[in-house]
């Protein structure tokens, strides 16, 4: 669906993004996470034609921008993460306005901007003024609009910032109920937690560069937090940590009066490998445990702990 | 063809704003001013006379230079004002993305923002036929006159509203486009006499000689004047009041070589609106390819 090769782009001699390449499959929720001034917006901005690459390129549907400008521009819906309303305007104008700059005609337009009002749940708002809207509801209208000319991929830039949680969890309803609907849909954030939740997969992206991206499991897998184990050892500590010291393969990572945490490469049979060792030396192992994956960990170690993470 | 969806939208909004009602309020009340004090000028008993004098009536057409005059002020200040946010406008009120991402180009938003503009100037100036009308219909003026006048006020206000949305899509503040599409007008209403004052002073002081390329030099700088506005308007009313040419005609007499072709006057008016017509496509051009996001290396 998207594939993004290369891609390059210079703000004078400071560069935003590097070397991004990245494909996301027709149906998939992307999450594209990162620390503020990751390069994300300028990514998206680029998705959508709003900036010109430096180098690289985006193709979408197997068209470049190019190639076919036009086809490409009616692929994409882009809600910004920051955009105004126009003053004195109604809702089902502004809904008009937009459909006919994609040359939709009055009647489809209609029909189509009460089907989309339902579905952001803003249809006794129709007449009322733009501005009038809170933020909220102006972020789900502006969703709506996205979505006048059926596009195959949409765009969200930071679509929660700015909202209180409730507007959060009807935004998050929103973007489930598209993802339903079998739009492609990539939506970025600086938050990580609120993407994992919802997302197929995602791209963790810090200093222009992407440093992980996959499904969330296959994310956490590679950054190998899935090996540590932790073992309970009720008698025998130092016995056991002089075997686990012995072997190769194994790193001890924590002693702690009952507990051992160890990390090992790879798969499981090499973990049976390390108990049944422990075992058949007489240690008395009272259980085990891996350690739960932890995303937030992974996206602080992945993005530099002296940025924030939410 | 489809009506351009931006002339809709600006349309209907500044139909709804205080600033639209409250501008046609004191453009209106302008052009009564000059119309009263043009009547008290003309002559406090030509009402009187009005109807029995045919002499006095024909001062009655005065009130169209008048007041048309005034009206090409008020309409050549008011365009930049109305058209230099287009661009800008768009981006301060964080508008100006989404319109780039949907399928409009670059150009139809050029002549979209000119289009409102200009539909919203020309309602003034419709709205003040009336008045004028009194010189034509006590005044005893052809109708054509109105009528040309109203085409070259439109050309006028192409003009302008293409510089003013060129501004806009230069500057990247509202303020900054409106002064700088003044500056823009003043540069052609006010330097393009430059050429002319510069070959003239030359010539004189050359004067002894009195060559022929001398002459030939004066007669070309004229033509830097073509697309001065002020130029055209002046012999519009010198052919359509005296009958015939103000400003070429005393470059005829004087002599100058190929400058009798401009004798009558139409021919200057139609080369001025053509010029004029001509450097409006050419900003127009400019503005959309400096919008255009994937246009040069523009980093905003
Ligand atoms: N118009 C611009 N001119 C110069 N630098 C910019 C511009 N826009 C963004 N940047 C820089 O590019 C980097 C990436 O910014 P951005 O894409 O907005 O990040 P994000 O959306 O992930 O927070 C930042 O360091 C920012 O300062
Ligand atoms: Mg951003």
């Amino acid at each position: 669906m998207l594939y993004i090769e290369h891609l390059n782009k210079w703000y004078g001699n400071h560069q935003a993004v590097k070397d991004l390449s990245l494909h996301i499959p027709k149906g998939d929720l992307f999450g594209f996470v990162g620390p503020n001034g990751a390069g994300k917006t300028t990514t998206l901005r680029i998705v959508c034609g709003l900036l010109k690459e430096s180098s690289g390129q985006v193709v979408i549907d197997q068209m470049s921008r190019k190639k076919d400008p036009e086809k490409i521009k009616r692929c994409i819906g882009y809600v910004p993460d920051f955009f105004g309303v126009y003053d004195n305007f109604k809702v089902w104008e502004y809904m008009e306005f937009y459909g006919s700059l994609y040359g939709i005609n009055a009647t489809d337009c209609r029909k189509l901007t009460e089907d989309l009002l339902a579905l952001v749940n803003l249809s006794e708002k129709r007449d009322e003024y733009v501005d009038s809207l809170s933020r909220g509801m102006k972020q789900r209208l502006c969703v709506a609009r996205a979505l006048l000319h059926d596009p195959a991929l949409l765009v969200l830039d930071e679509p929660s910032s700015g909202l209180d949680p409730r507007a959060r969890i009807e935004m998050k309803e929103l973007l489930m109920n598209l993802r339903g609907m079998g739009k492609t849909i990539i939506i970025s954030s600086h938050i990580l937690s609120e993407l994992s939740e919802m997302c197929t997969s995602i791209g963790i992206m810090n200093q222009g560069k992407l440093v992980a991206i996959g499904k969330i499991e296959d994310i956490l897998h590679a950054g190998a937090v899935d090996d540590v184990v932790i073992l309970e050892i009720r008698k025998d500590m130092e016995r056991a940590v002089t075997i686990i010291k012995q072997m190769a393969n194994v790193d001890l990572i924590s002693v702690m009066e009952n507990e051992i945490k160890i990390k090992y490469p790879g798969e499981d049979a090499e973990l049976n490998r390390i108990l049944i060792e422990l075992m058949q030396q007489d240690v008395m192992l009272h259980g085990f445990h891996r350690q739960e994956g932890n995303l937030e960990q992974m996206f602080m170690q992945l993005t530099g702990s002296e940025e924030e993470a939410s | 063809m489809r009506i351009n969806p931006i002339i809709r939208k600006d349309l209907t909004i500044t139909s709804r704003s205080m600033r639209y009602s409250l501008g046609m309020l004191a453009y209106e009340g302008l052009l009564m001013l000059v119309f009263m004090i043009a009547m008290r000028v003309l002559d406090n008993t030509s009402r009187y006379y009005a109807s029995l004098n045919s002499q006095k009536l024909s001062e009655f057409i005065a009130m169209f230079p008048a007041v048309s005059i005034a009206e090409l002020c008020i309409v050549a200040l008011i365009i930049p004002m109305m058209a230099a946010s287009a661009v800008t406008g768009e981006k301060e009120r964080q508008t100006f993305d989404i319109l780039m991402t949907t399928q409009i180009k670059p150009m139809q938003v050029v002549t979209g923002k000119m289009g409102s503009a200009i539909i919203r100037v020309m309602l003034y100036v419709l709205a003040s036929v009336p008045i004028m009308a009194v010189g034509f219909t006590l005044g005893g003026i052809s109708w054509w006159v109105l009528l040309i006048y109203l085409v070259l006020t439109l050309v006028l206000a192409i003009l302008e509203a293409s510089i003013a949305v060129f501004s806009s899509a230069v500057c990247k503040r509202t303020i900054t486009a409106t002064i700088m599409s003044y500056l823009i007008v003043f540069v052609i209403c006010g330097l393009t006499f430059l050429p002319l004052l510069m070959a003239a002073i030359y010539d004189f002081a050359l004067s002894g000689m009195n060559s022929f390329s001398l002459e030939l030099g004066v007669s070309l700088a004229t033509l830097a004047l073509l697309p001065n506005p002020i130029f055209m308007f002046l012999e519009f009313y010198g052919v359509s009041l005296s009958g015939g040419s103000i400003f070429v005609k005393s470059l005829v007499d004087e002599g100058l070589p190929f400058m009798e072709i401009f004798d009558g006057g139409v021919l200057w008016i139609v080369l001025s609106v053509v010029i004029m017509l001509l450097i409006s496509f050419g900003f127009m051009k400019l503005a959309a390819s400096k919008i255009d996001p994937m246009n040069g290396k523009s980093n905003k």
